[in-house]
């Protein structure tokens, strides 16, 4: 049960440090929107300062970072094709093709306010039903987790790509390539090609700059602007009201997805970029126009936004009611109050249960700031895709190329990050999924670590992903979405041409 | 008459995917099921979404039995701004980060058709200047002095 005396505290604690969610919701903003600044590691570098501060203030301003940078992210998504965080990798399909039609603005209007909407919700939901949340998560063992995984690349497959073969390939290219490294457990390096910069495995924020940003910035040559000049540049006022309404208009699909992802983000270690996926995929199969999806749809901007920003919610219920950080950022959270010395785990509730709902009711404070906030910064970059590409393009790769350096600081990640560009760059002119590669290499390391689990538990035997209900539903659901649009597609076209015959 | 056609293009990913896989598998001979299973079981994914694509690829065409109408010649501004982005990498480590940026944007703004001195140039400095508040200033990054040192690390 929640604990009304608690939450109406948590409220006037917030209300008091309110100043600080303003701060860190427009510093949150810019770190998502530089591709290669990590939340979890700019909340680390932070750590200095967050220790200094009182427990609540520093936790209300790290909530605080973690939104607006889920929100900034989308920004390079769609404007330049380069998502700012894992998170907003499926807002790039939808998102960027709206920029291409001169409707970047309304594109980033339609994100600032599902991710706002979405993560009120998510947060308000989180608020009260934390406990059976939390219940719901513990259920999901290292077998569930690793259908999910799987659930997830197929998804990609899906969304991503015309040909499911080559999405999948891509998938399981990006979960290989997430395994190198070091094997700690039987002492032995695995496809690191004798360099000592992969012994940590795979760096994701030189792949992500290289496989988006590098290759969108070789690509963007083509073209004299982003937005064609055959299309009108829709701004201001009239982008702002039509974002607003067709948000709005889709107040189901905002819901939906916002759900969602709490769901998504209460189950630990799934994060933000399954939750868009799965949202976007849910917006197209249930939308009466699934042929506009992958065109320029608002509905694929809205619905993976909405998600994103809801898993900030569900990833506070596993970090304060488990001491299962929910992602990144949460882990840095908790470092921040077991510092301050208070308890981890179940006992949180119990013993400083004011703080506890002071940090999600700060989440949801900087959700509602950030329809504020985020808008006017919003409203002024969709310009950026009417500067000629021959300016943009140079100072774009001189920009990512170095924030590749930023999170290891290795020079090696500018090679690497290079490298993926020109991959990146093969890839997009032969029809593969960047989407799936990335999120293969996002997930491997995780996915790696389920399946081994799972395979110890049935003594090597792969029936260990058969064996439990939610496991099987897991699989049904699965099997659905890899062969229900294919199969749909063909009923649809028999029909059409029994119909024409 | 029509000729089966494949499209080399598309099988460049599949066997690039491949050749890695099969890297990766003999890093791992040799040692327990457990350290096998996770790569074999991925492999074998693969060859079946390759073999997938492969039989996609063989499209009916009149002419021709082997080409890659998929990968043409890239666009000359993407491979003048991938060369000056390689040497831009090459000699970050040699000029330092300030110097190579500032003539990687001169020199790529110039040779991607800005003809405006006055522009390239300002537009560089103005970058160069930002990229340095921002990395070094601010991220407190320690990136490559060449042979200057980058100020924000003199004191």
């Amino acid at each position: 049960m929640f604990d009304l005396q608690a939450i109406l505290q948590g409220f006037t604690i917030n209300l008091m440090y309110i100043w600080i969610i303003v701060i860190g919701v427009i510093f949150g903003i810019f770190i998502g929107i530089i591709p290669g600044f990590s939340t979890s590691n700019t909340l680390m570098v932070l750590l200095p300062l967050t220790l200094a501060m009182k427990i609540e203030p520093a936790l209300i301003f790290m909530a605080a970072v973690y939104c607006g940078a889920n929100m900034g992210g989308s920004v390079p998504a769609i404007l330049i094709n380069a998502p700012g965080e894992g998170g907003a990798v499926a807002t790039t399909i939808d998102g960027y093709q709206m920029a291409v039609q001169g409707k970047g603005q309304q594109a980033l209007v339609i994100s600032n306010f599902s991710s706002a909407i979405g993560g009120i919700i998510g947060c308000a939901v989180a608020l009260f039903a934390t406990p059976s949340l939390a219940h719901l998560a513990l259920r999901f063992g290292s077998v569930e987790m690793f259908v999910i995984v799987l659930f997830g690349l197929v998804l990609i497959a899906q969304i991503a790509a015309n040909n499911l073969a080559k999405g999948l390939l891509a998938g399981f290219f990006g979960l290989l390539m997430g395994a190198i490294g070091f094997d700690h457990m039987w002492d032995i390096p695995r496809a690191t090609f004798g360099l000592l910069e992969f012994y940590d495995g795979m760096p994701r924020i030189p792949a992500m700059i290289g496989l988006f940003a590098v290759s969108e910035a070789l690509v963007m040559l083509e073209k004299t602007t982003i937005a064609t000049a055959a299309q009108k540049m829709i701004l201001g006022r009239q982008a702002f009201w039509e974002g607003i309404k067709e948000t709005l208009a889709k107040w189901k699909l905002l819901l939906i997805s916002s759900l969602t992802g709490l769901i998504i983000g209460a189950i630990p270690g799934t994060g933000a970029s399954i939750a868009g996926f799965v949202s976007y995929q849910y917006a197209k199969s249930f939308s009466k126009n699934p042929d506009k999806f992958g065109k320029g749809a608002p509905e694929g901007v809205l619905a993976p936004e909405a998600a994103n920003n809801s898993v900030t919610g569900g990833a506070l219920v596993p970090t304060l009611t488990l001491g299962i950080p929910g992602s990144g950022s949460t882990l840095v959270m908790l470092i921040v109050m077991q510092a301050h010395g208070l308890p981890i785990g179940p006992r949180l509730f119990q013993a400083a249960p004011v703080t506890a709902y002071a940090v999600i009711i700060g989440l949801l404070l900087a959700h509602v700031l950030l329809i504020f906030i985020g808008l006017p910064i919003c409203y002024r970059m969709a310009k950026l895709t009417q500067v000629p590409t021959v300016i943009l393009a140079p100072i774009m790769m001189a920009l990512v190329l170095t924030a590749a350096f930023a999170e290891r600081k290795y020079f090696f990640d500018i090679i690497l990050a290079l490298f993926f560009g020109l991959l990146g760059y093969v890839m997009r002119k032969t029809n593969y999924p960047l989407h799936s590669l990335i999120l293969g290499i996002i997930l491997g390391p995780m996915a790696e670590d389920y399946f081994v689990r799972s395979m110890r538990l049935g003594s090597g035997s792969l029936l260990v992903f058969f064996s439990t209900p939610l496991v099987q539903v897991l699989w049904v659901l699965l099997i659905i979405v890899a062969v229900g649009p294919g199969l749909y597609r063909m009923l649809t076209k028999n029909k059409t041409i029994a119909v024409k015959g | 008459m029509n000729k089966t056609h494949i499209d080399l293009g598309e099988l460049f990913i599949p066997a690039s995917a491949l050749l890695f896989a099969v890297y990766y598998i003999s890093t791992v001979l040799g040692t327990p099921w457990e350290a096998r299973a996770y790569p074999t079981v991925l492999t074998a994914g693969m060859i079946v979404c390759a073999a997938a694509v492969f039989i996609g690829s063989l499209v009916k065409k009149s002419e021709g039995a082997f080409s890659s109408p998929s990968l043409r010649m890239p666009h000359r501004k993407s491979v003048i701004l991938f060369i000056t982005s390689c040497l831009y990498v090459a000699l970050m480590p040699v000029l330092g980060y300030l110097v190579s940026s500032l003539l990687f944007l001169i020199a790529s703004l110039r040779k991607l058709g800005v003809t405006d001195k006055k522009l390239f140039i300002g537009l560089s400095v103005i970058t160069g200047l930002v990229m340095y508040i921002l990395f070094v200033m601010f991220m407190d990054m320690h990136l490559p002095g060449g042979f200057l040192p980058v100020p924000g690390e003199w004191f």
